[in-house]
């Protein structure tokens, strides 16, 4: 709890700034929904079979998977908040249609007779009598949709959006559960405020004669107007206020920047604060950062489109996952297939291996090391059927790890569990498997003192680290040719390890720890 | 004025109205009426154009509504419904002030003439200006819905089934209403329900629907004495009549074969025929028209010495008499309990055309009752 209060100390100016931008994207998004959906909602009442055809898509829309609508979104329209706009939008929209066709359309259907037989043109009768009396449903529509809104913006972080989900997509990739509450208590207390107070307003704006006739106190037709205006007042600046800022915010963005990508783990923002440090201190080049990136699914696309300019990744994911190349477990020869397929495919430029290797290992304690006398993988595969493994799913399942070390050598663990994130931690420290798997540079395996079994029959593929760059960068800033490859070759595995423990462990910046590196080479 | 001139009216290939030819004159209250899905409502409809003109044509004080703008329509007409169509959410000022704002009175006006109409329905404007329709009784609305219509002072006024809904005795009130407010302002009333009483008591003409056509149009008496056809007759009641004693005459009921004497025969001529008809009195009459001159009574004759005496001075005018138009009501609230015999029926010259007898208004009144208790159910 101490801890947690600490954090919240510590990073409570960034919580802020990550709860405007929250609340920025969430009205831009109601808003948006609120003028499509309502417009949507009043045009289809006039045709019952369009109307189901509407709702239809709208509820079909709301039951894609939030995740991969945004990995869909992003080779369309890049990454950031535009794709997470339009997710939100897309799940925002259903309650606001669906609430302003069953507004109007509830509306007793001899109330409209009467009100065309008096003479009421088609347009005051939807001024008149049709939007106030479906105003409390429409009302009840944006709430919802505002509530639900809050929540999906959380996701939007995956694409790059930022807002609270930043913080919570942060505390999940580094195994900390203070951060991810950290983004999900505001996040919480943000949607019980946004439905509290829309609450009040679509009370206030629920016309008097359509409450209980015992409930029902007069005011006078001006103050009723007065009352009514002042909270569509208050929920119109809720909305349009924020979405403003946000725009302006977005049409002001230079776009004559260098963008730097990152994905969303502590390694990947270290690398990213180091390259954008460099450039800052070695160029005049401005330099945007363009974090918490949710894996290839969205830094390839993103980098084709020109949202980001460089992100670095790892030979053995860009090869079977990008480029579709074979199982290869030479690291010299993938390198060199990865550079040119990338070019070729792409026209991106690959550096040099910045040093580092991050692929898999397997660990064991210190004490299981000594009681089975174990050092390398080799050692193991003999041991393996009196050793319980317990590793992540992707180890479990992915054709070139467990299934292949089955397959091709025959290993047969006593026993199997599919252990996510610090549980696997846990798990062997509190001796309920024996073996686990982890990457190289994982700050946790420093922590918790496990030893790497060495790779002595070239198994695993490798995972060298590299950052791939947008083919016309070197074009627009060629003084980056000098700069970038500066870090070619200079971070081992073991001081990746250490920057990475010094963040998620230590609890510094991935900026300090940047910064720390860059001096202790002299590079800046 | 309105004329209907063969309008028509299909829904899919269902006809529901053919060739309705009619006029309704200004002023007058013309309540439609028949069973339901007839075409009364779709009928009333096509007046405002709330149902559109399908076939034939329809003149509104000589012109044409295919030449008037649905809303320009609509706006001189009045319009009630069920329940007074008011508007939910607005108060009983501002439903009608909203019609008021429509036509376009000017707006300082506005506040006086809802205030206007509303005591014109004997709502009290201080009361219920403020109120809102969930806050009124069933016959509260639908004075408020009347007041609306009134409002705008159009000459036309379509009523659909405005009263349905509410308890008898309020539904009274309002037809005395509705209907002292249409001769006061001399406003046409065009009036759709599915109560024979209701149409007896409020129509000046009632137009009986029979699957899209005119059954009968006429007088309610009229229409209750003759009905056009037997659905008329079925959809009226045989019994109708009699439940309207305004509306039965002396001459519906008399007996025309009514024994009577001439002045100038004698007292014995005179005895002989009561004796033979076992009756104590005698109607005479004078000359070929049988002009109504007296009553003789059998007691006054018992003491006659003289047999072959005239029986001019035996005469009496002890006797009430009843014009031949008079109604059963009056009829009922004119007769002596307590004489016995008979009750002349004369015209306006005093001839005499009949007779009643208290055993055949007693008559006539049971078999009414009699009805009642075996047809009623029909009702």
């Amino acid at each position: 709890m101490s801890e947690f209060l600490t954090q919240f100390m510590e990073r409570r100016g960034e919580l802020l700034e990550l709860t405007i931008e929250h609340m920025e994207m969430t009205s831009l998004a109601v808003l948006a929904s609120l003028i499509v959906g309502g417009l949507i909602g009043i045009a289809i009442t006039k045709n019952d079979k369009a109307a189901a055809i509407v709702i239809g898509i709208a509820n079909l829309m709301q039951s894609i998977p939030s995740i991969g609508l945004l990995a869909f979104m992003v080779p369309f329209v890049g990454i950031g908040q535009k794709p997470a706009i339009i997710m939100v939008v897309i799940y925002a929209l259903l309650p606001i249609i669906k609430n302003t066709y069953t507004g109007i359309t509830g509306i007793d259907p001899k109330l409209l007779e009467a009100a065309s037989g008096i003479g009421l043109s088609k347009t005051q009768q939807l001024l008149r009598i049709q939007l106030p009396l479906a105003l409390p449903f429409i009302m009840a529509g944006i709430r919802i949709s505002a509530v639900t809104a809050v929540g999906t913006v959380t996701i939007a972080a995956f694409a790059g959006a930022g807002g609270l989900g930043w913080m919570i997509n942060m505390g999940l990739n580094a195994n900390d559960a203070n951060l991810v509450l950290l983004g999900a208590i505001p996040a919480c207390l943000l949607a019980l405020a946004v439905d509290f107070v829309l609450g009040k307003v679509e009370k206030a704006i629920t016309p008097e004669g359509l409450k209980p006739a015992d409930k029902i106190v007069y005011m006078p037709r001006r103050k009723r107007l007065v009352r009514q205006a002042v909270a569509l007042a208050l929920c119109a600046v809720l909305l349009i206020v924020p979405s403003v800022s946000s725009l302006v915010r977005s049409l002001s963005k230079d776009e004559n920047r260098l963008l730097v990508g990152a994905q969303n783990f502590t390694e990947g923002m270290i690398l990213g604060d180091i390259y954008v440090e460099l450039i800052e201190t070695r160029t005049d080049i401005p330099v945007e950062r363009v974090y918490n990136l949710n894996g290839l699914m969205i830094t390839m696309p993103a980098l084709e489109n020109g949202s980001i300019d460089m992100v670095t990744d790892y030979t053995g994911m860009l090869a079977p996952q990008v480029l579709h190349l074979p199982m290869d477990t030479n690291p010299e020869r993938v390198y060199e297939n990865v550079r040119t397929g990338m070019k070729e495919q792409f026209g991106f430029e690959v550096s040099e291996p910045l040093g580092f290797s991050n692929t898999y290992v397997l660990a064991v304690t210190e004490e299981t090391a000594r009681t089975y006398g174990l050092t390398t993988l080799s050692q193991l595969v003999q041991q393996a059927p009196s050793l319980r493994l317990g590793a992540t799913t992707s180890f479990l399942i992915r054709e070139d790890l467990l299934p292949k070390l089955k397959a091709e050598h025959g290993v047969q663990f006593k026993e199997e569990r599919g252990l996510d994130g610090n549980v696997r931690y846990q798990a062997i420290l509190s001796g309920e498997v024996e073996v686990t798997d982890a990457y190289e540079t994982d700050a946790l395996l420093m922590k918790s003192g496990l030893h790497c079994l060495e790779d002595d029959m070239e198994f695993f593929p490798p995972y060298q680290c590299v950052n791939v760059i947008r083919g016309d960068v070197y074009e627009r800033y060629p003084e980056l040719r000098e700069v970038l490859p500066l870090l070619d070759n200079a971070i081992s595995t073991e001081e990746m390890r250490e920057m990475n423990y010094k963040v998620d462990v230590e609890g510094m910046t991935t900026q300090e720890v940047a910064h720390e590196f860059l001096v202790e080479k002299g590079l800046v | 004025m309105i004329e209907f001139r063969n309008v028509s009216q299909s829904y899919k290939d269902h006809k529901v109205l053919t060739d309705i030819n009619m006029t309704i004159q200004s002023g007058e209250f013309v309540v439609l009426i028949g069973s339901s899905g007839c075409g009364k409502t779709t009928l009333l409809k096509t007046i405002n154009k709330l149902t559109s003109l399908a076939g034939g044509d329809l003149l509104i004080d000589g012109v044409s509504i295919r030449d008037i703008p649905d809303i320009a329509l609509r706006r001189r007409i009045g319009y009630v419904i069920q329940d007074g169509g008011l508007f939910p959410h607005l108060t009983v000022e501002e439903n009608i002030s909203l019609l008021l704002e429509t036509v376009g009175m000017p707006s300082e006006k506005i506040p006086a003439r809802v205030d206007e109409v509303l005591e014109m329905v004997n709502l009290d404007p201080d009361t219920f200006r403020n109120s809102f329709p969930a806050q009124l009784s069933g016959g509260q609305k639908q004075r408020v819905g009347v007041a609306r219509a009134f409002s705008a002072n159009p000459d036309i006024i379509l009523m659909d089934e405005p009263f349905s809904a509410l308890d008898p005795v309020t539904r009274g009130e309002l037809q005395n209403e509705v209907v002292k407010l249409q001769k006061r302002f001399h406003k046409t009333i065009v009036f759709v329900t599915h109560d024979m009483d209701e149409a007896i008591k409020m129509a000046d003409r009632i137009c009986i629907i029979q699957n899209g056509q005119i059954a009968q149009f006429d007088r309610p008496e009229e229409i209750l004495k003759r009905p056009a056809n037997a659905y008329v007759e079925e959809f009226v009641g045989k019994n109708r009549l009699w439940g309207n004693p305004a509306y039965i005459h002396a001459e519906d009921i008399m007996k025309k074969a009514v024994i009577h004497i001439s002045k100038n025969r004698t007292v014995l001529q005179a005895l002989q025929i009561m004796r033979h008809n076992t009756v104590d009195s005698l109607l005479v009459t004078s000359g070929r028209e049988h002009r109504l001159e007296g009553i003789i009574w059998l007691k006054n004759l018992q003491e006659v010495k003289d047999y072959s005496a005239s029986l001019e001075e035996y005469i009496t005018q002890d006797y009430i008499s009843v014009y031949a138009d008079t109604s059963l009501q009056e009829i009922i609230d004119t007769v002596d309990y307590d004489a016995s015999g008979i009750i002349p029926v004369v015209n306006h010259e005093n001839e005499l055309l009949g007779g009643l007898t208290k055993s055949g208004l007693l008559a006539t009144l049971s078999k009414r009752y009699r009805r009642d208790s075996t047809e009623g159910v029909e009702e």
